[in-house]
C-alpha cells in the first residue's frame, strides 16, 4: 500500500480532520479571557466521549471472556467519570459568574 | 432500517449540539446554557451507542455507568474551586486511561489472516491510542503532583533532557515499528511501549514550571484529545472521531494561543525549566523591604480615590476572594473606586483567578486586563497586590534568561503607590526574587494573608 493508495482510501477522512481542526480554531480563538477556565473544563469534558468506546468493547465481548469484561467495565467508568463530572464541574463554574448577573440587575 | 442509521443520524445531531455548546460556552451570557446543549449532546451520543446491534453484557455496562457517573457527580460536587487545576488534571488522566484501556483490548483482539504481518492502518491507530492515551495519563500524574506541592512546582530539568525526550519518541517509534512487523500481537514489545509512553509523559510535564501550569494543563487537553482521536479511527466512530478532533486541535490552539498572548516561547515551557539560580542582588544593593502597619493602610486605603487589587495565587490557596470582596464593598461605601487586575498567569490554568472573584460576587465588569491597568497606571492612588509575586514582578523582561521572560507586564514601576499583602518574602513559584518588595514607593504587610485582610477591615471600619 503506498502513500497516494492510502490518501485516496482516507480521503473524506483528511478532509473532515482538515475543516474539523479549522473549526475547532475558529470556535476556541474567539474565548475571552475571563471564559477560558471554564471552556478548559468543557473542552475536557467532551473527552469522555471516550466512553463510546468502551461500550462498544464490553458490548462485543464474550460473556466469559472475563480479562476484556473487566478491564472495559473500568475503562467505561472511568470514561462517564470524565463526561459526568467534567459537566457539571464546568457548570458549576459558570454558575458563579451567572449569580453575580442576577444580583446586579 | 437497522439501529446502525439511526445512530448516525443521532451522532450528526449530537455533533452539530457540540458545535453550538461551544460556540455559545464563548459568550459570558450564553456560557451555561452552552455547557448544558454540550452535556445534552454528549449524553445522547452515549445513549445511542447503547442501542447498536447486538450489544450483550449490559449488566456490566449499566452498572459500570452508574458507578462512572455517581463518581464524577460527587467528585464534582465536592472539590473545591480552587482545586479546579488539579481536578482537570484528574479527569484527563482517566480519561486517557480509559482510552488506553480501550485501545488495549483493541490490540489484543487484532486478527490477522495467516502470513500476514499485523502492520494496517487500524494496528496504527491501536498503538498511537495508547500511545496518546498514557501520556495523557502519566502527564496528569506529573501535574497533579506538582499542583499539590508533592513535588516541587518550579520546572525540573536535568542536563540532556531534550536528547533523551527525542530519544524516548524515537525508541517508541522503533518499538511500534517493531510491533506491527510480527505477525501476532506481541504483548512484551507492547509493555516496552506502554513503559516508553510512561517515561515520555513523565519528561514532556516535568519541565513544566508552576507559572506555565495553565499551559501544562491545556497540552494534557491535547493530548487526551489525540488519545480520542485515534480511538475514533479504531472503531471508526464518527463521534469519537469529531470530539478528538475538535479538542485535540483546541488543546493545542489554546496552549499555543495562551502562550502566544503571552508572547511565552512555547519550546522554553515545554524544554525550558533551565535551572535558574537567582542570586539575591538586592540585598546586596542595600535594598531593604519597607512593612507598613494595617492602621496606616486603612487610612491609605480610605484616602485613596482609585484602587487597584492584583490577587496573585496566594489569594486561591488561602480562600481569601470572600475577605477580598468584603474589602471592595466597605471601601465603595467610602466612596473609593476599586477595581481589580486578573493577570493571565494567575492561578493555576488559565483564567483561574477569574473564576475564583467570580466566586466572591466579584462583577467581572471590575475585571480589567494587563493593557488597560498599564494605561491608566498613573491614575490610580493605590495599588494592593494580595498573595501575588511572579505575575507583579516588573523585571521579568529585562533577563532573557529568567522563566518569566515574555509574560504580560504590568508597569508597576511607574505606580504611586504599592502595598503587598504576602505570607513571606520567599521568592515565587520562578524562584526569582521581585525587586518591586524593595522598591521606595512599596510598602509590604507580612503574615498570614486571610488574619491581615479581616484586621485590616475591621480598622477600616472603625477608623
Amino acid at each position: 500500500m503506498d502513500i497516494f493508495q492510502i490518501f485516496s482510501q482516507y480521503r473524506d477522512l483528511i478532509y473532515l480532520i482538515i475543516i474539523t481542526s479549522y473549526l475547532g480554531f475558529e470556535i476556541i480563538s474567539h474565548v475571552p479571557m475571563i471564559l477560558i477556565s471554564p471552556m478548559n473544563s468543557a473542552v475536557n469534558s467532551i473527552h469522555g466521549l471516550i466512553v463510546i468506546g468502551g461500550i462498544y468493547v464490553v458490548g462485543r465481548a464474550k460473556e466469559d471472556d472475563v480479562t476484556v469484561l473487566i478491564l472495559g467495565f473500568i475503562s467505561i467508568i472511568f470514561g462517564i467519570m470524565n463526561l459526568v463530572g467534567g459537566s457539571l464541574y464546568t457548570d458549576r463554574m459558570l454558575k458563579v459568574y451567572k449569580s453575580k448577573e442576577k444580583s446586579e440587575d | 432500517m437497522v439501529s446502525s442509521d439511526i445512530i448516525e443520524v443521532f451522532y450528526l445531531i449530537s455533533t452539530i449540539l457540540i458545535i453550538i455548546g461551544l460556540r455559545f460556552l464563548t459568550r459570558i451570557e450564553r456560557a451555561r446554557q452552552g455547557n448544558l446543549i454540550l452535556s445534552f449532546s454528549m449524553g445522547l451520543a452515549v445513549a445511542v451507542s447503547l442501542i447498536q446491534n447486538n450489544t450483550s453484557n449490559l449488566g456490566w455496562i449499566f452498572s459500570a455507568l452508574l458507578i462512572g457517573s455517581v463518581m464524577g457527580i460527587l467528585s464534582a460536587r465536592k472539590v473545591r474551586l480552587t482545586s479546579a487545576p488539579q481536578l482537570l488534571a484528574f479527569f484527563n488522566g482517566i480519561g486517557g486511561a480509559s482510552a488506553t484501556i480501550t485501545s488495549y483490548i483493541a490490540f489484543i483482539q487484532i486478527a490477522t489472516l495467516e502470513n500476514e504481518v499485523l502492520f494496517s492502518a487500524k494496528s496504527i491507530f491501536i498503538l498511537s491510542s495508547i500511545f496518546f492515551g498514557i501520556i495523557s495519563f502519566s502527564g496528569s500524574f506529573i501535574v497533579i503532583l506538582k499542583l499539590l506541592g508533592i513535588l516541587p512546582e518550579s520546572g525540573i530539568s536535568f542536563p540532556l533532557q531534550k536528547l533523551l525526550n527525542f530519544f524516548t519518541v524515537i525508541s517508541a517509534i522503533a518499538v511500534s515499528g517493531f510491533i506491527l512487523a510480527k505477525s501476532e500481537p506481541d504483548h512484551y514489545l507492547l509493555y516496552l511501549l506502554i513503559l516508553l509512553s510512561i517515561i515520555y509523559g513523565i519528561f514532556f510535564f516535568l519541565p513544566i514550571g508552576g507559572i506555565d501550569s495553565p499551559i501544562g494543563i491545556s497540552f494534557l487537553n491535547s493530548y487526551s484529545g489525540l488519545a480520542l482521536l485515534f480511538s475514533g479511527f479504531i472503531y471508526s466512530n464518527q463521534m469519537m472521531l469529531i470530539g478528538g478532533l475538535l479538542i485535540g486541535a483546541s488543546g493545542l490552539i489554546l496552549s499555543i494561543l495562551f502562550a502566544g498572548q503571552s508572547k511565552r516561547p512555547i519550546f522554553k515551557v515545554l524544554f525550558g525549566g533551565s535551572i535558574y539560580n537567582s542570586p539575591s542582588p538586592y540585598y546586596h544593593l542595600g535594598m531593604i523591604a519597607k512593612e507598613i502597619s494595617i492602621i496606616d493602610t486603612a487610612i491609605q486605603l480610605k484616602n485613596s480615590k482609585r484602587v487597584l487589587i492584583i490577587p496573585g495565587y496566594g489569594l486561591g490557596i488561602t480562600q481569601t476572594q470572600y475577605s477580598v470582596k468584603e474589602l471592595e464593598e466597605i471601601l465603595v461605601e467610602y466612596g473609593v473606586e476599586v477595581k481589580y487586575l486578573v493577570h493571565p498567569f494567575a492561578g493555576r490554568m488559565p483564567g483561574h483567578m477569574n473564576v475564583l472573584l467570580s466566586e466572591a460576587n466579584i462583577s467581572y465588569k471590575n475585571i480589567l486586563q494587563v493593557t488597560d491597568v498599564n494605561n491608566i497606571i498613573n491614575n490610580i492612588d493605590l495599588i494592593v497586590c494580595v498573595g501575588a509575586n511572579d505575575i507583579i514582578n516588573p523585571f521579568m523582561d529585562q533577563d532573557k534568561k529568567s522563566p518569566l521572560f515574555g509574560m504580560p507586564k504590568v508597569n508597576l514601576e511607574k505606580a504611586k503607590q504599592i502595598i503587598v499583602i504576602k505570607r513571606s518574602l520567599q521568592p515565587g513559584f520562578s524562584g526569582i526574587e521581585n525587586q518591586i518588595f524593595f522598591e521606595n514607593n512599596t510598602r509590604l504587610i507580612l503574615g498570614n494573608i486571610k488574619s491581615s485582610l479581616i484586621k485590616l477591615i475591621s480598622e477600616i471600619r472603625e477608623i
